[in-house]
C-alpha cells in the first residue's frame, strides 16, 4: 500500500476495497516505524486521524458525498496552522504554542476528506535549504542518510520520498519545495502567488510564501491543487480565480508547443547535472516540444534580490515573537526590555536572527533607498524579463539545483547555502508557477530534479508539461531503503 | 559601499530587540558584511526608470469585507498560549508610563 | 504681562488627531469594535497577531473615512496604499502598525469655523486610515494588556501647521469632532478615547518665515486640557528663546502635567524609533471608483458648518448660540427637531440651549438621557407665543417638566390652575389700586422721573398674581393709573 499514490488509495478508498481506519493505521503504523531512521516529523496527529478515519468510514456508509481526497493520508509542514494542534514552526520560541484556528488549505483538505496523519520538520521558521536549522532534529534524505534532503520543506519531502504518505504541503518561498522534491526525486509544486490561500500559513516573505503539494506524481500534484486552489476571502491577495479542473487538462498534448531555455545560465552548470537535464530535453523532443533560447540574466541577481526583499519582509513577520503573548519567555527576565530581548534571544536560532537583523537593515534609515527599493525595481526588470521571454515560449526549462543532496553539515557558509537556490528563487520574486520534475539520478545515485515554469496563472500548464513528461520518461523510482513494508 | 561595523550591529540589535552575545557577534559581523556586498552586486544594474515592484499580481485590488462582528478566539483559548497572564490580561513587566 | 516679550513671538501650531471610527468591526479583521466589554473578549487573529494571520479590509471604515473626505473638501485618492510602521510595544500585537505613510486616502480638505467671532480655513495637510493598538493598563509592579481595542479603525487627520493660537486649535478640533459627528463616522465619546489630539507646537518672532523647530505635546484629553496645554509649551519655548537667542528648540515628546500647568519632557527626538515603514505586502492598493465616490457624495447629511450658515443667515440666531448648537450634534438634532413646529427659533433657541441646558447640566447628562424631548420644549415656546402663559410662568412649567420628565407642557399648565394666565382686567386693576395705595412713595419717585420706581410698581402687581397676570397689560395699566 505504502508505494500507491493519493487517486489510487482514494479509488481503493471509494471501491470499499480499503476502510479509511485502514489506510490510515497503516500509515501512521509506517511513519511510527520508520520517522526515527530520517526524522522527518514533529508531531504524529495519529490519535485525530484516527478519530477523522472512522468518521469517514461512517461518513461512506451512509452514503454521504465523499470529497476528492477521501481517505488520502497526508502530511503538513509545521508552519501552517491546524486548530488545537501544535504549530511549531521548528522553532524553540513556539514550543509550547497550540493554534487558535485552520488554516484554509487544512479547512479545504478536510471538507475534501483527506486525513492529515503529521506535521513535519522543517527549517526553523521556513529559513535555510536543509532543514539543519530545526531547532528540533536534523532530518535525513531517504536515498542517503548522510545527505541533506534540502529545505525548507524537508520533512515533507523526506516523508513523501520514504513513503510515509503520498501527498505532503510544505511552503515554498524561494525554493524551498522544489529544491527539496529535486534532492529527494520527488514533484514539489509551487502555484502561481496567490493561487493558494496564505492565511494559517505562518508568514516569512509575504510576497513570495505560497503553499504547495509534494507528491510522487504529477497527477497527485494536480488533484491536490485541484482541492487548494481557490479564492481565499481572508487573504487579501488570494487571487480571484475559480478553481480548475487541473487534472482533465493534464491530457491535452503538447506537440508543436515550445520551451525557453536560458542556455547562459546552464554554463558552468555540474557536468552531471547539465547531462541529466540535456537528456529530458531529448524527452521533450520526442514529445514533439521545441526549444528556444531566452534571456534570464536576472536570475544571476535572483539571491541578492531575494535575501534583501524576503529578509526585509521577515523581519517584520517575526517581529510578533517577543515573549509576549503566545511564544515562550525568558525565565530570566525582569524589565520588560529583558522580555523582549532574553525571550528572542533564547527564541529563535542563529540563521534566523541573522536574517532578520539583514532586513532590519536594509528597512532602516538611510539604507532603505540603497537595498529595499533598489531591489524592488530590479524585481519589475526580472518580471518584465519573464514576460517577454515567455512571449516566445509556452514554459521555460531549468535545472532546480546546482547540485544534489550534499552531506549534513557540509555547508558552513551562509552565502554558498543561499547559492543553493540561483535557479527557484526567481519564480517567487515573478511570482509564475513552477514545479521540480525528477529526471535522473548522480553517480552516487542521488536524485536530479529540473524545473518547468509558466506565465502567472498558467498553472495547469506547467502541470501539462511535468506530467507528460514522467508518462514519457519513466525515471521515477524509489529509495531502496525504504522501499519494503514494515510490521 | 556602505562599511558594515560594529556599531550598525549594536544598532540593528537594538532595533530588533535582539541583542548579541560577543560570539555571536563576531560571527554576525562576518557574515553580513559577506553577504551585504555580495548584495552590492545589484548596483550593477541601472533601475533609474524602473518604478519599484511592490506587488507581484498587477492589477489587484484590496478586497473589503462587510462590517459583520463576530469574536474568533475564546479568551481561555487565547491565554492558554500566554507566557504570564492575570485578570484576563497578558501580563507583562511594569511599563514606565507615556513610552508610546 | 510683564516678563518675556510674548507679543513679539508667534505660535505655530499644527494638530494630529486620531479619530476611532464606529464600525461594528475592526480595520482589518471581523472582530467586534465595541467599548468597555471585560478584557480580551473581543479578539480574534490579526489583532493579537497570531501567526499565519491576514489583513482584510473594513468596507465600512473604507466608506467612513471618504465620507470625512467629502465633508472637509479633500481630494479622495482613489488608489491608496497601506505601510507597515515598525516598533515594539507590548500593546502592538504585530510589533508593526498598519498604517498609510506614502499614500494616503484622503489628501488636502478645509476646516471653516469661527474663533471668537472670526471666521477661519484651517488647511487640513491629509488623512489616513490605520489600525489602533491594544490598552496597556498600569499596575504598581505589572501591567496587563487587554487586546480589545486592538485593531479598531482610526482615521488620522493631519492638520498643516496653520494655526496661530490655542483657542484656534481648539476651535478646529471641535470643528472636527462635530463633522465625525454628524456623518456618523464616530462616535466622538472623549471618555472612551475616540478622539486623541496631539499638537505640534513651534513660536517665532513675528515676520519670520520659515518655522523653528517644533515640540509635540501629548495626553491631552479634552478641548479645554489642550487650550491649556499648547499655552503652556507656547509660553516655555518662549521663555526658551528669550533666555537663549542663539540657541533653537530640541525637538521632544511633551506631555501636560494639569495640576503643574507645564508640559513635562516624555522623551527627546533622537531615543524615538527609526518606523522603517516600507509597503504592506499583505494588502494590494485600496482602489475605489469614482462612482462610489460620487454615491457617497449624494448621501451626504448636512454638515455642520453648513448648518451654522442655516442659523445664523435664515434664522438669525446669534454666533454664540449657533456654534453651540452646531457643535454638539445631539443637541442640534433636538433643536432641528423643535423646529419643525416652533413659532419663533430664536425664542425656541434661547429656552433650550439657556433655560432647560442650564437646567441639567449639572447632571452630566443630556436632555433625551432625562426624557425630555425637543418637541416639548418647543411646544412651550410656542405657548409662549401664544400667549396661553406668560414667560414667568413658563419658567415654571420648565421646573414642572424637568421633575416629571415626559410629561407635555399642556398637560402640566392644563392641571395647575395656578400656571394660566390672569385675563380678568378688572382683578388686575383692583391689584394695581392696592399696590398703589401701599406704595404711596414709589408713585412720587417715578413722577420725579426714577424709572426704577415703575419696574418696582410692576414687581408688586406681578408678586400679588403670583406671575400671572401678563407684565404687558400691567405695565400699561399702572401708567395709564399714575400718568
Amino acid at each position: 500500500m505504502y508505494k500507491e499514490t493519493a487517486i489510487s488509495l482514494r479509488d481503493r478508498f471509494l471501491n470499499s476495497d480499503l476502510t479509511a481506519l485502514e489506510i490510515t493505521e497503516y500509515f501512521c503504523n509506517r511513519a511510527k516505524k520508520l520517522d526515527p531512521q530520517i526524522d522527518s516529523l514533529l508531531h504524529s496527529l495519529s490519535e485525530r486521524a484516527h478519530l477523522q478515519a472512522v468518521k469517514l468510514d461512517k461518513k461512506k456508509k451512509d452514503g454521504k458525498a465523499l470529497g476528492k481526497l477521501a481517505g488520502v493520508p497526508i502530511i503538513i509542514k509545521d508552519n501552517i496552522q491546524i486548530h488545537g494542534e501544535k504549530t511549531t514552526c521548528a522553532s524553540k520560541f513556539l514550543e509550547n504554542y497550540v493554534a487558535p484556528f485552520d488554516a484554509t488549505v487544512i479547512k479545504l483538505i478536510e471538507e475534501a476528506d483527506g486525513i492529515i496523519i503529521a506535521k513535519s520538520n522543517l527549517d526553523e521558521f521556513a529559513m535555510g535549504s536543509s532543514t539543519e536549522h530545526s531547532a528540533y532534529k536534523t532530518t535525513k534524505n531517504p536515498w542517503n542518510l548522510s545527505c541533506t534532503p534540502g529545505g525548507s520543506s524537508g520533512g515533507s519531502a523526506a516523508a513523501v520520498c520514504a513513503m510515509l504518505a503520498p501527498l505532503a504541503l510544505g511552503s515554498d518561498t524561494g525554493g524551498s519545495i522544489r529544491q527539496p522534491a529535486s534532492f529527494c526525486g520527488l514533484y514539489g509544486f509551487k502555484p502561481t502567488y496567490g493561487r493558494v490561500s496564505r492565511f494559517g500559513l505562518v508568514a516569512f516573505g509575504s510576497s513570495l510564501d505560497q503553499i504547495g503539494p509534494f507528491a510522487r506524481s504529477v497527477e497527485d500534484i494536480a488533484l491536490m491543487q485541484e482541492v487548494l486552489a481557490s479564492h481565499c476571502p481572508c487573504d487579501s491577495n488570494s487571487l480571484n480565480h475559480p478553481k480548475e479542473p487541473y487534472l482533465d487538462e493534464l491530457k491535452e498534448s503538447i506537440q508543436g508547443k515550445k520551451i525557453g531555455i536560458p542556455y547562459k545560465l546552464l554554463e558552468g552548470l555540474n557536468p552531471e547535472i547539465r547531462a541529466k537535464f540535456d537528456d529530458a530535453l531529448d524527452v521533450y523532443k520526442s514529445l514533439g516540444a521545441t526549444f528556444v533560447e531566452i534571456n534570464l540574466d536576472l536570475i544571476n541577481y535572483s539571491i541578492p534580490m531575494y535575501y534583501i526583499l524576503a529578509g526585509a519582509e521577515a523581519s517584520t513577520n517575526l517581529a510578533r515573537f517577543d515573549g509576549i503573548r503566545y511564544t515562550t519567555r525568558s525565565k530570566k527576565a525582569i524589565t520588560l526590555e529583558e522580555v523582549y530581548e532574553l525571550s528572542k534571544t533564547e527564541g529563535f536560532g542563529s540563521e534566523v536572527k541573522q536574517r532578520i537583523l539583514l532586513g532590519t537593515y536594509v528597512l532602516s534609515a538611510g539604507y532603505q533607498e540603497a537595498y529595499y527599493k533598489k531591489a524592488q525595481k530590479v524585481r519589475t526588470l526580472l518580471i518584465n524579463e519573464y514576460q517577454k521571454a515567455f512571449e516566445s515560449c509556452h514554459t521555460i526549462a531549468l535545472p532546480t539545483s546546482p547540485g544534489t543532496a550534499f552531506k549534513l553539515g557540509a555547508i558552513a557558509d551562509p552565502l554558498e547555502m543561499y547559492l543553493q537556490d540561483i535557479f527557484t528563487i526567481s519564480a517567487n520574486l515573478a511570482g509564475i508557477p513552477s514545479i521540480n520534475v525528477p529526471i535522473g539520478f548522480d553517480k552516487d545515485n542521488k536524485p536530479i530534479g529540473m524545473q518547468i515554469q509558466g506565465p502567472q496563472l498558467d498553472d495547469a500548464r506547467v502541470l501539462r508539461f511535468a506530467h507528460h513528461f514522467e508518462k514519457e520518461a519513466n525515471v521515477f523510482s524509489h529509495p531502496p531503503l525504504f522501499d519494503k513494508e514494515v510490521k | 559601499m556602505t562599511k558594515f561595523d560594529k556599531e550598525q550591529l549594536k544598532t540593528l540589535g537594538k532595533l530588533s530587540r535582539i541583542p548579541l552575545s560577543s560570539e555571536e557577534e563576531a560571527l554576525l559581523l562576518s557574515n553580513l558584511t559577506k553577504i551585504l556586498s555580495y548584495v552590492d552586486k545589484l548596483n550593477e544594474i541601472d533601475t533609474e526608470k524602473t518604478p519599484p515592484c511592490s506587488h507581484v499580481i498587477q492589477n489587484t485590488s484590496a478586497p473589503l469585507r462587510d462590517d459583520e462582528p463576530q469574536r474568533l478566539i475564546p479568551r481561555e483559548e487565547f491565554l492558554k498560549n500566554a507566557p504570564d497572564h492575570i485578570g484576563g490580561m497578558i501580563k507583562v513587566p511594569k511599563v514606565i508610563k507615556d513610552q508610546a | 504681562m510683564s516678563g518675556p516679550p510674548y507679543d513679539e513671538f508667534e505660535p505655530v501650531i499644527g494638530l494630529e488627531i486620531h479619530v476611532q471610527l464606529n464600525t461594528r468591526s475592526k480595520m482589518f479583521g471581523p472582530e467586534p469594535n465595541h467599548f468597555g466589554d471585560e478584557p480580551n473578549v473581543n479578539i480574534g487573529y490579526i489583532d493579537t497577531g497570531q501567526p499565519g494571520s491576514l489583513p482584510v479590509i473594513n468596507k465600512e471604515a473604507v466608506k467612513k473615512a471618504v465620507n470625512f473626505g467629502l465633508a472637509v473638501n479633500a481630494e479622495i485618492n482613489l488608489e491608496s496604499t497601506f505601510d507597515r510602521k515598525s516598533y515594539f510595544y507590548p500593546d502592538c500585537p504585530l510589533n508593526y502598525q498598519i498604517t498609510q505613510f506614502t499614500n494616503p486616502i484622503i489628501i488636502g480638505g478645509e476646516i471653516i469655523t469661527e474663533v471668537e467671532g472670526e471666521s477661519f480655513t484651517f488647511q487640513i495637510e491629509h488623512a489616513h486610515l490605520e489600525n489602533d493598538a491594544g490598552k496597556l493598563i498600569h499596575f504598581p509592579d505589572f501591567a496587563g494588556v487587554d487586546f480589545n481595542r486592538s485593531g479598531a479603525p482610526l482615521l488620522e487627520i493631519v492638520s498643516t501647521p496653520c494655526m496661530r493660537s490655542p483657542k484656534q486649535a481648539s476651535a478646529y478640533a471641535q470643528a472636527i469632532k462635530a463633522i465625525m459627528e454628524y456623518i456618523n463616522s464616530s462616535d466622538c465619546n472623549m471618555q472612551e478615547g475616540h478622539l486623541r489630539m496631539d499638537a505640534n507646537v513651534s513660536v517665532r518672532k513675528k515676520g519670520e518665515t520659515t518655522l523653528r523647530n517644533k515640540t509635540e505635546v501629548k495626553n491631552m484629553n479634552s478641548f479645554f486640557n489642550m487650550e491649556l496645554a499648547i499655552e503652556a509649551e507656547i509660553i516655555r519655548q518662549i521663555d526658551f528663546y528669550t533666555q537663549h537667542p542663539d540657541k533653537d528648540i530640541q525637538s521632544a515628546t511633551y506631555r501636560f502635567d494639569l495640576e503643574r500647568r507645564k508640559t513635562i519632557i516624555m522623551r527627546t527626538k533622537e531615543s524615538a524609533d527609526d518606523y522603517r515603514y516600507f509597503p504592506e505586502p499583505d494588502l494590494p492598493p485600496l482602489v475605489l471608483t469614482k462612482e462610489y465616490v460620487d454615491h457617497l457624495k449624494e448621501d451626504l447629511p448636512e454638515l455642520p458648518q453648513d448648518r451654522y450658515k442655516r442659523y445664523r443667515d435664515t434664522l438669525q440666531l446669534t454666533e454664540n448660540s449657533a456654534m453651540q448648537l452646531v457643535n454638539d450634534k445631539q443637541l442640534s438634532d433636538n433643536f432641528e427637531e423643535g423646529l419643525k413646529i416652533c413659532k419663533n427659533p430664536i425664542a425656541f433657541c434661547n429656552w433650550l440651549t439657556i433655560e432647560f441646558i442650564g437646567r441639567i447640566k449639572d447632571t452630566g447628562k443630556t436632555l433625551t438621557e432625562i426624557g425630555i424631548e425637543a418637541l416639548q420644549i418647543a411646544q412651550l415656546v410656542n405657548m409662549i407665543e401664544e400667549n396661553v402663559i406668560t414667560g414667568k410662568i413658563a419658567k415654571k412649567v420648565a421646573d414642572d417638566m424637568l421633575l416629571h420628565p415626559g410629561k407635555s407642557p399642556e398637560d402640566i399648565v392644563a392641571a395647575n390652575p395656578d400656571y394660566k394666565p390672569l385675563t380678568d382686567t378688572s382683578v388686575i386693576e383692583a391689584m394695581i389700586d392696592q399696590v398703589l395705595k401701599e406704595n404711596p412713595d414709589s408713585i412720587e419717585d417715578f413722577k420725579k422721573g426714577k424709572d426704577r420706581a415703575f419696574q418696582y410698581l410692576v414687581g408688586q402687581v406681578m408678586k400679588s398674581s403670583k406671575g400671572k397676570a401678563p407684565p404687558e397689560k400691567v405695565r400699561d395699566l399702572i401708567k395709564k393709573k399714575i400718568s
